[in-house]
């Protein structure tokens, strides 16, 4: 009897693990993961990739494999799980950090023979030197994420402070105190997510952070007095403009920002430039990081499997091409609004050709950041986004009143030092 | 069929039975084996090997001598294990302590015949047939600082508040238990069914002596229905020691609120560098205190059992 | 005969009463003030404009409008109707049957497979992810609905099978003895006798199970990527990034995809009441 289970048992455990793959289609279906799920009166932009995407399935609607763009909300778990079991989604526009065990196990294609057999270098702009990990590049970003902060300038001005007074850190720190005093439901910026990058931007200003900037998170890395200072520093600044105003996710009180006027500063991307409502249009404007610094990251983008048939391998490269192309590159200036990174598109010339205020405005914001004395990468795609995201969580409870900024940082110092163990 | 006659009655009837117990039996065995008992030995092997980014299709054993090392980092180093350990102990407490009394009461008093009774447990049922998930995010709305209900009805109290109440150490975990603990609806209901199912004479021989009301409740019905208040009790111990979503929805973990099914999930599935080997170890250790806890409850439900040996010993 | 009603108000101590209204007047308070405050802020231009409670200065329905038009409600819901049910439906069926053989037949082996699915309870879904993933994906159900079918019809196995073993133990062993005296094989005197007299027991497990499928979002954020796929509390994660900066829209898509559950349970509330309690409350 007992035998008998457990010969069944084994019997249906083995059919239920080798059943064939139902439905295997004749025709090859490349998929592509995105993170444009949003709707169009949400978020236009998001429509606009969309179209993108579904000219390039259009046009090769014919061919031998079917091109799906597919929106997914939280593809970067989906693409680890993937991960774990061997696997890499077709393509994927990740935005976050590759998982280090897609590329330990070689699942990742290297594009770079790619762009350089088709002389793409220029075509994909930074992300030639910043994503070459190991004399490879696993990834293209069609997106520039440049950063840097947004004013208004009638907050500042009612609170009796102007732009100019954001170019260092200590006046940045006096102007948000001003802005405080306004005491008319006004604040000055929105903290969280946002301290985040701008710790980043100022350890570029602090001695030693340079070489914090360019390494990867070691324990040298975590006990430098550089990394302290720019924390701390971050810290109180988050802890006087206070708890309420925090966000792991800029995106939720961008509107404070953006619609209401509520907020002085906005320490967000280029991108935030279609965000603006019309009225505040005139007085919100960019500028770049305290210290003349500016970010910007190639960061993680177009991510392509290895180890697919050549067919779609083929096609999966085609569309790397078509959205570097300057055709479309323009296009995600003009209509996505985001800072491009084809080197060769001339974001001033499109601006004005189209007379839009928005555009002219984005093309001023990518401009100061290009021309910043110093331009620095996000340190999220070096550090990945678990550690962004604990840094954030300690930057946030520091913001309330009664927390020990010393004792959290050192806490921190702990938590990271176990997570690189 | 036909020769049956030559075999004994009995020996077949066996047959037929056994056939009958393998074939009910299989299907949901076949589900454990598949979606249980491969992982639970998965767990419990890998928890003792190396697996994590850089080996992720072939986990290694750390060898005899270095077996615990993954434990080791989890009790040692990795600096969230404690707070879940403290935090997830918490939850279950509080389902056995304060969620299953709660209920208890909410089903007394819709066990009795007021008016309106009937109108108000069937509302009382409606915040369990909305997913935790929309629980959740209603309550992340309620305790934003800027437009939620939380703050203003703080500000009464304390004028100058104006902190996010997710972010305050202590109050954050609170502020998380609220937003699932109160939520009892099922349990209330399937405690409600065992009183009313308590027979009619029991009542009435028991207001014949002179207990009605509370006094019934706590000598004449709680006693009767104590098989489902300590299955509920164990119900509610365990789904608070796994607590997760409300984790996922509310803070991320943030302000000392982690919980060790959300550890799991940061050692496994959110971290760019996958340590499956000690997530492994922390879901061993989180299913052995899983047992611990229906021991736990157990032993509190045998309190009166052996408090009667006691006295019946010393009347001896 | 005049029945005497020993729980009927007029027979109540006043400190129990007193008690009792306290207690329904915390039911109402903790029930709906999270609904209502919900409803409220949904129909506000501005829910940071007028926080609280604060009743809106003019009905706005533009967030329900674009909900409607634009948020593919009714698919979600159906998506996470059809996989709770069908997955219910098969895991039920097969609990009832161990259950009952279990509950009333003796063999070797019984008590393991007893210790076997209690162990189940306290297995942590986050522990099953690697292993269980593999499976979906071996299967090539990867990204399908019958992916989560399968899952949640494997998954919650223990609750169902002592809800169900619990009320078989209760039903008297004459029937059966006298349904294999009358001829009925084995599977028949289930199917027939048994099987209807536990009905209240095996509807209280299909209850809480169908809930139980119904909240899980673990899964459903991983094993389904098409967004015309999701379930309900998958699609609900995507909110807090989908109405960055339209309160007024997430609050009228909260609404909306909480109203299909709450309308289902007032249609069959006698029936969801009945079930919980085992059969002893009539809705």
């Amino acid at each position: 009897m007992k035998k008998l289970i457990a010969m069944l048992l084994a019997l249906t455990l083995v059919m239920a693990l080798s059943l064939p793959v139902f439905g295997a289609a004749e025709t090859e279906v490349l998929e592509f993961y995105h993170g444009y799920f949003h709707a169009e009166s949400e978020w236009p932009a998001a429509k606009f990739m969309r179209d993108i995407y579904d000219e390039f399935a259009a046009k090769h609607a014919g061919g031998p494999v079917i091109f799906k763009p597919i929106a997914v909300e939280n593809r970067v778990e989906i693409t680890s799980a993937q991960v774990a079991g061997g696997k890499f989604p077709d393509i994927v526009d990740l935005g976050d950090t590759i998982p280090a065990a897609a590329i330990a196990q070689g699942l990742v294609l290297d594009l770079k023979p790619f762009i350089d057999e088709n002389g793409l270098q220029e075509a994909v702009g930074l992300n030639y030197t910043q994503n070459l990990v190991d004399g490879k590049i696993y990834t293209v970003h069609d997106q520039i994420e440049t950063r840097g902060l947004w004013y208004n300038a009638d907050v500042l001005k009612k609170a009796g402070a102007t732009a100019e007074d954001l170019a260092t850190w200590e006046g940045f720190a006096a102007t948000m105190a001003k802005v405080r005093e306004l005491n008319d439901g006004t604040y000055g910026y929105a903290a969280g997510q946002g301290s985040f990058k701008m710790m980043v931007a100022m350890l570029a200003t602090i001695e030693g952070g340079d070489a914090v900037l360019n390494s990867n998170l070691t324990a040298d890395v975590i006990n430098s007095e550089a990394f302290a200072t720019a924390f701390k520093t971050m810290a109180s600044y988050d802890q006087a403009n206070g708890s309420a105003y925090t966000t792991p996710d800029v995106g939720n009180l961008m509107s404070d920002f953006n619609a209401n006027g509520m907020a002085a500063v906005l320490s967000n991307g280029v991108w935030n430039a279609s965000g603006i409502a019309a009225e505040l249009e005139p007085i919100i404007h960019p500028t770049i990081f305290p210290g003349n610094v500016a970010m910007s990251s190639a960061g993680t983008g177009i991510t392509i499997a290895s180890g697919m048939s050549e067919a779609k391998t083929e096609l999966a490269l085609e569309f790397l091409k078509y959205m570097v192309s300057e055709d479309v590159q323009a296009k995600i200036f003009t209509g996505v609004q985001a800072n491009p990174c084809n080197v060769a598109i001339d974001l001033n010339a499109l601006a004005d050709e189209s007379g839009d205020a928005i555009l002219i405005k984005l093309a001023n914001a990518c401009a100061q950041a290009n021309n910043a004395d110093i331009i620095i990468a996000d340190v999220q795609y070096v550090w990945g986004s678990d550690i962004a995201a604990i840094i954030i969580n300690a930057l946030m409870e520091c913001a309330t009143a009664d927390a020990d900024i010393d004792a959290r940082f050192e806490m921190l110092q702990k938590e990271l030092l176990a997570i690189i163990d | 069929m036909k020769n049956s006659t030559h075999s004994v009655q009995k020996p077949r009837t066996d047959w037929r039975k056994k056939g009958f117990i393998f074939a009910f039996l299989a299907p949901t065995m076949v589900m454990f084996c598949i979606f249980y008992l491969y992982p639970l030995v998965t767990v419990f092997f890998t928890s003792f090997c190396k697996w994590d980014y850089t080996n992720i299709t072939r986990p290694e054993f750390f060898g005899w001598k270095e077996m615990f090392k993954n434990y080791k980092y989890i009790f040692n180093t990795y600096p969230y294990f404690w707070e879940a350990m403290r935090n997830s102990t918490a939850w279950a407490l509080l389902g056995v302590f304060f969620q299953i009394p709660l209920s208890t009461i909410m089903a007394l008093a819709f066990s009795r015949k007021m008016k309106g009774v009937k109108t108000i447990r069937n509302i009382y049922i409606v915040p369990c047939m909305i997913s935790s998930a929309a629980m959740g995010m209603i309550f992340l709305q309620l305790y934003n600082p800027l437009y939620g209900v939380v703050n203003p009805i703080i500000q009464l109290f304390n004028p100058g508040f104006k902190e996010n109440i997710l972010l305050l150490k202590g109050s954050a975990f609170w502020a998380l238990t609220a937003a699932y603990i109160f939520f009892t609806g099922t349990t209330t209901l399937m405690i409600l069914g065992n009183i009313l199912a308590v027979p009619e004479e029991v009542r009435e021989a028991a207001t014949l002596d002179g207990a009605s009301g509370l006094l019934q409740d706590w000598h004449i019905i709680i006693p009767m229905i104590r098989g489902t208040l300590k299955t509920v009790s164990i119900l509610a111990a365990t789904s608070g020691f796994l607590l997760y979503n409300e984790v996922f929805f509310l803070t991320k973990g943030a302000a000392g609120t982690y919980s060790v099914s959300y550890i799991i999930r940061e050692l496994a599935i959110t971290s760019p560098r996958t340590q499956f080997g000690r997530a492994n170890s922390v879901a061993f250790i989180q299913i052995i205190c899983g047992l611990l806890i229906i021991v736990f409850v157990n032993l509190i439900y045998s309190v009166p059992d052996w408090l009667e040996k006691v006295k019946k010993g010393a009347e001896k | 005969m005049k029945k005497i009603d020993s729980q009927g108000v007029d027979k109540l101590p006043l400190g129990t009463k007193i008690f009792t209204w306290i207690c329904l007047a915390w039911a109402l308070l903790i029930s709906l003030v999270p609904i209502v405050w919900l409803v409220l802020s949904s129909f506000k231009v501005d829910p940071l404009a007028r926080p609280g409670f604060m009743l809106p200065d003019s009905i706005y329905l533009k967030g329900y409008i674009s909900t409607f038009r634009d948020l593919n409600v009714m698919r979600y819901f159906g998506n996470s109707m059809l996989i709770s049910i069908v997955s219910v439906f098969v895991s039920i069926m097969t609990i009832s049957m161990s259950a009952y053989v279990v509950a009333r037949m003796e063999f070797k082996g019984k008590k393991l497979v007893n210790i076997a699915l209690a162990s189940t309870l306290f297995i942590p879904t986050t522990a099953l992810t690697y292993p269980v993933y593999n499976l979906i994906n071996r299967l090539g159900i990867y990204n399908t609905r019958s992916a989560l079918i399968l899952i949640y019809s494997c998954s919650g196995i223990a609750v169902s099978f002592f809800v169900i073993k619990n009320y078989y133990d209760n039903v008297p062993k004459e029937l059966e003895e006298a349904a294999r005296i009358d001829g009925c094989g084995y599977a028949q005197t289930w199917w027939r006798i048994i099987l209807p007299i536990a009905r209240p027991g095996i509807l209280t497990a299909a209850v809480l199970a169908l809930l139980t499928n119904w909240n899980e979002y673990y899964w459903a954020s991983l094993v389904i990527i098409d967004r015309d796929k999701l379930t309900v509390p998958a699609v609900l994660s995507t909110f807090t990034t989908a109405f960055t900066t339209n309160y007024n829209g997430l609050f009228s898509a909260m609404v909306v995809i909480i109203l299909p559950p709450i309308i289902l349970y007032c249609v069959f509330n006698k029936f969801f009441i009945e079930a919980l309690s085992g059969g002893a409350v009539k809705g």
